[in-house]
């Protein structure tokens, strides 16, 4: 059974991790030769609500401008909602400021989309996963914090030897790796990816969802993956929300979606994927 | 777009409030001489001094000089009178105006003319001898002093003193009215001596400027149609590379309009930049302000220009 | 059917001398494409697709590439070619359509005067009837109102629209072949179905052959008759595209179909990653450049250069492998029943020494 706000679904006890209210965010539009008025707003998240339970993997699927990654951006506070609300971990964290925003910080992290820009290339590695340590005045003791972080660098697959490159002399997936090491260096509760492989080739794509899927049984994250490729989400999520202009069309477990969509937009969505008119794809048994 | 032009000229206008105010506190705060000294003088008596102080108004408060000023600026756009000449500034600023309109355009025209296409040859051309001796000719260029180039002109060129006598020398400016071949051959040196560095910029400038084109995705299509290079080049790739060109030409005339002071000055040409120099030496205020807010005026009018140069060229900037 | 092929590429070798080394590209290919057929290449970054289909339309020369081998189109020889015969045959004969259509198109001049160049660089046309082409084409390539729209320019069109146009574009001289590189890369799911569904289309009505080039396995199984797999330079595996997902031969194509998700068919509980990455083309792993990523890679894999041999029984399927064909049926059968790399090799056996 699939419902539209996908609320009360979850089948593990407890209370949500996020939990998500009729969020809503408009960038507005001005015009005006010497005082900027506002005739109007883009409606980029308008009226989104869900929540995701501990310990659960969420796929958050869509086109160009749906409004997955400013959802993704409101979650993480890095964009102040203009209507809604959002809890954490119990606490409405929707208009939090300062020194209790920066605690939440600690428990939600992000891996972001392109690992050629998403790293400084003027640091190193080893300095770049350490930088969550030194903004929370963690590991205060230099040689304790290269140990962490080279432990982190080992869990997810990096040479720990590596510490002093830079991201220049990684690929594409490793780069991901480090990406994925600074992430969980705080030990977060709460991992949002928002198209962390779409700029991988295809045949490293693996190692990196793989990677994500390990780390997340080995930390107990939640995780929230946000990807156009419907085939990725139905790989990785437990449940899956289909986003479209702002708002979310259908929001359903996975077997569910992609056996029977109800949402017009999500069997149009998934009978657009190549290849996927014809079995070609598929390994027959 | 239109709205992106008022919105452009008002701050415009807002700008040359700001530089007006600042030229003139500048000048009045900064111990520069007394003017009043300077026109009075080596060996006048206190009382002289103080009563052409009282003359040209430097008794009263800053403030009151400040309004005085302004109001007589932006009311009747009255510049005020020079303390040295007595001579209106506005007349005076008239007066030179041509030669330095006439040396600037002609300079800027020749360094077009030439740093353009040879910048254009050794984007295409890379690392071959021609692009090498080009911008090396440009380093040299770049890095000469124009009053050294100047100078050496005359020393070679100049029909009076120099070793082959070529070129009408240092002086010999008129206006295009009283006799056009005079005031074009009196030009020729000095526009080529104030093209020289220029062009050796925009040469690299739109060198390196063509080299990015030129690796741009729709280049790579353009001869995938089938294009011949010249078209690919000429109608794809410099249009789109223009634009640092445009920017620096704005400020370059700009500036230059409110006048070439070294090229003016080594060959003697009744510009506004010798205008500047002296009214500096003297301290005469009014004419310093004066030429100032024309450098402001020049480069923001310039400017404009350029930024709707840009959104004729470029229709993504129309539309925004 | 005609039986001689309208493109036939015979051991092409591309080599660009750069400050860090050679840069091998592309390796010894060889490929036909048929009138009116479909052809596609697929490839990861670094397997040299582009740059074959770069040299195809003679666009390497520029880059100071070193070529060698033959491309025959229609029986004449592109490479030996001078720069003008080849242009006269690039936006005419030979079409191209690339990846990027935002970057691809020039931003400063309207769609249909970019439409229109491209028609009188090849045919002599007074501007009036080459615009009226341009709104025909426009229309045909689906682009509504194209009337007014011949007058707007890239940035005022969607992606899909302007992929559209470029697809446009390159068709306007009729050409015979059509190269399409990574045609939908940039776009939504839904817009590339549009696209492919266009591609499809149009090559019906005009007869014409095209090689499409992604990484995209689903595009490929949407759009092609035949499909080439390149890895690090050259090609490992072509076979008509039913075999190629019904029965692959190469190590390297059961590596990338065992490691990306799928829509249908059950959910896998963990993808089988191909370990490490493509190799750099500088320094290309010896022998059979696949060997170091390769699960059933044999000693002397390192040494010997695999040649492209058919497969038993299938002639228009052909391999470039070094392991023998009925070791690789086992693998195949045993990968297929869903057992990972390390499990086939232990129930197939060591594959040389096999009783």
């Amino acid at each position: 059974m699939s419902t539209a706000a996908g609320e009360g679904l979850g089948t593990r006890p407890g209370e949500p991790l996020v939990q998500v209210r009729e969020l809503v965010k408009h960038f507005p539009i001005t015009r005006g030769i010497i005082f900027q008025r506002r005739i109007g707003a883009t409606k980029a998240v308008d009226g989104v609500s869900f929540e995701v339970q501990r310990g659960e993997t969420l796929g958050i699927v869509g086109e160009t401008g749906c409004g997955k990654t400013t959802t993704a951006r409101l979650i993480m506070r890095l964009l102040d909602a203009t209507a809604g609300e959002i809890r954490f971990d119990g606490q409405d964290i929707t208009r939090l400021k300062g020194a209790p925003l920066k605690a939440v910080r600690r428990e939600m992290q992000m891996v972001f989309q392109d690992p050629y820009s998403s790293l400084n290339p003027r640091k190193t590695i080893g300095s770049i996963i350490s930088e969550p340590f030194a903004i929370h005045g963690l590991h205060r003791d230099s040689s304790e914090r290269k140990r962490t972080v080279r432990e982190l660098m080992d869990t997810v697959g990096l040479n720990p030897e590596h510490y002093n490159r830079y991201p220049h002399e990684f690929s594409g997936g490793e780069r991901q790796r480090i990406g994925v090491a600074r992430a969980l260096a705080l030990k977060p509760k709460l991992l949002i990816a928002d198209e962390p492989v779409s700029a991988l080739d295809v045949s490293i794509q693996a190692q990196v969802l793989n990677l994500l899927r390990d780390m997340q049984r080995r930390f107990g994250l939640t995780l929230v993956l946000i990807s156009h490729d419907l085939s990725v989400v139905r790989h990785m999520c437990d449940r899956v929300a289909v986003m479209y202009r702002g708002e979310i069309v259908e929001l359903a477990f996975n077997e569910e979606l992609y056996s029977q969509p109800s949402h017009p937009y999500t069997r149009a969505l998934l009978a657009a994927v190549p290849g996927a008119r014809k079995d070609r794809r598929t390994i027959p048994e | 777009m239109t709205r992106y032009i008022i919105r452009r000229i008002l701050w415009g206008v807002v700008l040359l409030i700001l530089v007006s105010a600042l030229t003139f506190i500048l000048f009045r705060i900064l111990p520069t001489a007394d003017p009043a000294r300077l026109r009075a003088g080596r060996n006048a008596s206190p009382a002289v001094v103080a009563a052409l102080r009282r003359d040209l108004g430097l008794d009263k408060p800053l403030i009151t000089q400040f309004w005085i000023y302004m109001k007589n600026l932006f009311l009747h756009f009255d510049l005020g009178y020079s303390y040295y000449s007595t001579a209106s500034v506005k007349s005076l600023i008239f007066d030179r105006l041509p030669a330095t309109v006439s040396l600037t355009v002609g300079a800027a025209v020749v360094w077009l003319v030439v740093g353009l296409p040879v910048g254009i040859i050794s984007a295409l051309r890379r690392r071959s001898k021609l692009d090498r001796a080009s911008m090396g000719t440009a380093l040299v260029l770049v890095s000469a002093p124009e009053y050294w180039l100047g100078l050496i002109c005359l020393y070679l060129f100049a029909a009076d003193i120099g070793q082959l006598r070529v070129f009408p020398g240092s002086g010999s400016y008129v206006g295009i009215t009283s006799d056009p071949v005079k005031w074009l051959t009196s030009l020729i040196l000095p526009w080529f001596v104030l093209a020289a560095s220029f062009a050796a910029v925009y040469a690299r400038l739109i060198r390196g400027s063509l080299i990015e084109t030129m690796s741009e995705d729709y280049i790579r299509t353009a001869r995938a149609k089938g294009l011949r290079e010249r078209r690919v080049v000429l109608h794809h790739g410099v249009p789109a590379a223009i634009n640092p060109i445009l920017t620096i030409v704005a400020l370059d005339v700009g500036t230059l309009l409110g006048g070439a002071i070294l090229v003016e000055t080594v060959f003697n040409v009744p510009g506004i930049g010798r205008l500047s120099y002296d009214a500096i030496t003297h301290a005469d205020f009014p004419i310093i302000q004066g030429t100032v807010l024309l450098v402001a005026l020049f480069i923001v009018v310039a400017n404009i220009l350029a930024d709707i140069a840009y959104a004729y060229l470029d229709p993504r900037v129309r539309y925004s | 059917m005609s039986a001689e092929p309208l493109l036939r590429v015979e051991d092409l070798h591309v080599e660009f001398p750069t400050e860090d080394g050679v840069v091998h590209a592309v390796d010894g290919l060889s490929y036909d494409v048929r009138r009116g057929r479909t052809l596609g290449i697929v490839g990861e970054s670094g397997s040299g697709k582009t740059v074959s289909s770069l040299t195809t339309m003679g666009l390497t020369r520029r880059m100071g590439a070193r070529i060698s081998g033959r491309i025959l189109f229609e029986g004449r020889d592109l490479l030996t070619l001078s720069e003008e015969e080849m242009r006269k045959l690039r936006g005419n004969d030979i079409a191209m359509v690339f990846q990027d259509p935002l970057s691809s198109l020039h931003p400063l001049y309207r769609v249909g005067a970019q439409i229109v160049e491209a028609l009188r660089a090849h045919r002599d046309v007074p501007k009036a009837h080459a615009h009226a082409r341009a709104i025909e084409l426009l229309g045909l390539v689906g682009i509504p109102d194209p009337g007014r729209r011949v007058n707007d320019y890239p940035h005022e069109f969607s992606g899909g629209e302007r992929q559209r146009a470029m697809i446009a574009m390159a068709l306007v001289n009729e050409p015979k072949l059509l190269i399409a590189d990574e045609p939908t890369t940039a776009l939504d799911v839904t817009v590339q179905a549009q696209i492919l569904a266009l591609l499809e289309r149009l090559q019906r009505e005009l007869a014409m052959a095209i090689v499409i080039v992604t990484h995209d396995l689903g595009v490929v199984a949407e759009m092609a008759e035949y499909i080439a797999v390149m890895y690090a330079g050259r090609i490992v595996e072509t076979a008509p595209a039913e075999r190629l997902f019904s029965a692959p031969e190469h190590p390297y194509t059961w590596g990338l179909l065992k490691s990306i998700p799928t829509l249908e068919g059950p959910r896998v509980q963990e993808l089988e990653p191909i370990p490490g990455s493509p190799p750099s083309l500088i320094h290309r792993p010896s022998g059979c450049h696949f060997h170091p990523r390769c699960p059933y890679a044999q000693p002397e894999h390192a040494r010997i250069d695999p040649r492209s041999e058919p497969v038993p029984g299938e002639p228009a399927h052909r391999v470039a492998c070094l392991l023998e064909p009925a070791t690789r049926r086992r693998l195949w059968a045993q990968l297929r029943a869903g057992w990972t790399p390390a499990e086939a090799l232990i129930a197939v056996g060591s594959p040389e020494g096999q009783a």
